[in-house]
């Protein structure tokens, strides 16, 4: 059985072995205790810090906004943790007021856990995210390049040899021959159609010579047409400039949308709004479909969810609110930083 | 007979453009360029009186060409051609003075009456294209305002017009202020009202919310 002498001996060991700075000091900040990691990180030995100010180890304004938050853990009694930047250090900070017999906050200790790696390690995996994002529409804009130019042309061409083997056989007096010619026609036509609606859905047409909200009102009426579901478009006239990452992912909410509205929620109508309020373009997409149990069904759709990546890749927000028998809404915000509009 | 320049980059198309054209009786080819830079070249040595110009080519793409054609006299009518039905594009090319879109998938059945149309200075639209616009058109009607509005526009109206607060909505609506909001703004724009009072008066107006008899009662129950 430990002694309590034995036991308090191997609590400051555990403390020291914590990797996490550890520090206890008095609601006026003089030191009372800091383990070996907070030693290091204060690059400082254990009897310096001791009995020391701890504001004044943190440049000035960092020590107000820490003075702040620790006055309002000890008068609220409950601990605080917030996530604070040192120039390239990023740390989680635990702040937690300790409590005497009678009640009352005596000291506070601080926990300081360095999550810069953790950071970066989220910086890079956006970075190359985002650029496996862009890789993938470059691909897909190559795809649709090669299906107008080569397929596309080349069925255009045959539809029109086809009408001239069709008047020559016609006027050569093989009446029957002719209507097969003709049917076969009908045949190539149908194909062109599936292939643009294909181009259509793989490509966005470009943001460079049309504003994206011409280009989505455009695709909205092309969609309709195409689905038979009634889309009424609605945006506000004038609207910032945005990226092409942006624009697209505004592009691809819309497909996704229509999409679902379509095959899954069987909607004869969908809403779609598109706005710039308090520095964020907003998009909505409301159908009133079917809906789902969002709790239920959690393959709700792997686009929608490549859907949510993409907005929270351009550090933009996405939402769906659904319910069954209450239709779909997905909404998508992206922030503008250039508060141009035009 | 109407004479005839056709503008079309891929070869075998252009062939079988050529071909169908030349099978009428009243249309004659007179010129064949593969990119817009040839194409004006034969417009200005030619005198065309029609155009056949495809939207997507080399050197002045088709719109390009079209907008260059602008100050050339006698300036031949313009029948365009394009793989896409896109709305934008539609504009684009009307607006620069075309007189005919036409898809490339009914060129087979729609190309001589365009041309024939172009000569006499009428428009002429692939059928699909006609549809979009009518589309377009009846989306816009301004007799709809009310139908611009999707159920939850209209619900969050209804609740605002009864004295609810922003905050009421979306609580009993289950979602956020921000998004309430929103949809106030995007309702507002919709009804062409730039302020509350408006919007109030407008929604009674169109019969969204029929009188005010069903007013949240305020005050403890």
């Amino acid at each position: 059985m430990m002694t309590k002498l034995v036991k308090e001996k191997f609590a400051w060991e555990l403390l020291d072995a914590f990797p996490n700075a550890v520090e206890l000091f008095e609601p006026d900040g003089t030191i009372l205790y800091v383990n070996k990691a907070a030693s290091f990180r204060y690059g400082k030995p254990e009897n310096e810090l001791l009995g020391a100010n701890i504001w004044s180890l943190y440049p000035p304004g960092q020590a107000a906004h820490r003075k702040t938050v620790v006055n309002k853990a000890v008068n609220s009694g409950a601990p605080i943790q917030f996530t604070d930047r040192c120039e390239e250090q990023w740390v989680d900070v635990l702040i937690c007021p300790v409590h005497g017999a009678n009640g009352n906050v005596e000291s506070v200790v601080t926990y300081t856990h360095d999550i810069t790696r953790q950071i970066r390690a989220e910086e890079r995996l956006k970075l190359v995210s985002l650029q496996l994002l862009t890789n993938q529409e470059t691909e897909r804009r190559r795809i649709a390049q090669d299906l107008h130019d080569d397929i596309g042309q080349s069925m255009t061409a045959l539809i029109l040899t086809l009408k001239a083997i069709q008047s020559d056989v016609t006027v050569a007096g093989h009446k029957t021959l002719g209507e097969q010619v003709k049917g076969t026609i009908r045949i190539v036509e149908e194909m062109m159609r599936h292939i643009r609606q294909v181009l259509y859905e793989l490509r966005p047409p470009s943001f460079e010579t049309t504003t994206p909200a011409k280009v989505l009102e455009a695709l909205c009426s092309s969609l309709a047409l195409s689905t038979g579901v009634r889309a009424v478009f609605s945006s506000q006239e004038q609207l910032p400039t945005m990226s092409n990452a942006q624009a697209t992912a505004l592009y691809r909410l819309v497909q996704e949308g229509m999409n679902n509205a379509v095959k899954h929620a069987k909607a004869t109508s969908v809403w779609i709004n598109l706005e710039y309020a308090e520095g964020e373009i907003n998009i909505s997409f409301e159908d009133d479909g079917e809906g789902f149990d969002l709790t239920q069904r959690v393959e709700y759709g792997l686009g929608l969810e490549g859907l949510r990546e993409r907005f929270l890749m351009l550090n933009g927000n996405f939402d769906i609110e659904s319910a069954p028998g209450k239709g779909t809404r997905i909404y998508g915000s992206l922030p503008i930083v250039n508060q141009k509009t035009g | 007979m109407i004479r005839i320049v056709v503008a079309e980059d891929h070869q075998l198309v252009r062939q079988g453009i050529v071909k169908l054209l030349e099978s009428a009786d009243d249309l004659s080819v007179v010129g064949e360029a593969d990119n817009g830079r040839q194409a004006i070249e034969l417009v200005v040595s030619l005198h065309p009186d029609v155009m056949v110009l495809d939207i997507a080519m080399p050197q002045f793409d088709g719109l390009e060409t079209l907008i260059r054609l602008e100050g050339i006299r006698p300036r031949p009518q313009v029948v365009m051609l394009s793989m896409h039905a896109d709305p934008t594009m539609i504009r684009q090319a009307l607006q620069s003075g075309a007189l005919g879109y036409v898809v490339k998938q009914s060129v087979a059945e729609e190309l001589l009456a365009a041309v024939r149309a172009a000569k006499n200075g009428s428009m002429f639209l692939s059928s699909e294209i006609s549809g979009i616009i009518a589309n377009n058109f009846l989306a816009e009607s301004p007799k709809n305002l009310l139908d611009r509005l999707s159920p939850r526009e209209s619900e969050v109206v209804k609740q605002i017009v009864e004295g609810y607060s922003t905050r009421e909505i979306a609580d009993g609506l289950r979602t956020s202020v921000k998004t309430v909001e929103k949809q106030r703004r995007d309702a507002m724009r919709k009804l062409e009202v730039d302020n509350l009072a408006s919007l109030v008066r407008v929604s009674l107006e169109l019969g969204l919310v029929i009188g005010r008899a069903n007013r949240k009662k305020t005050g403890p129950l």
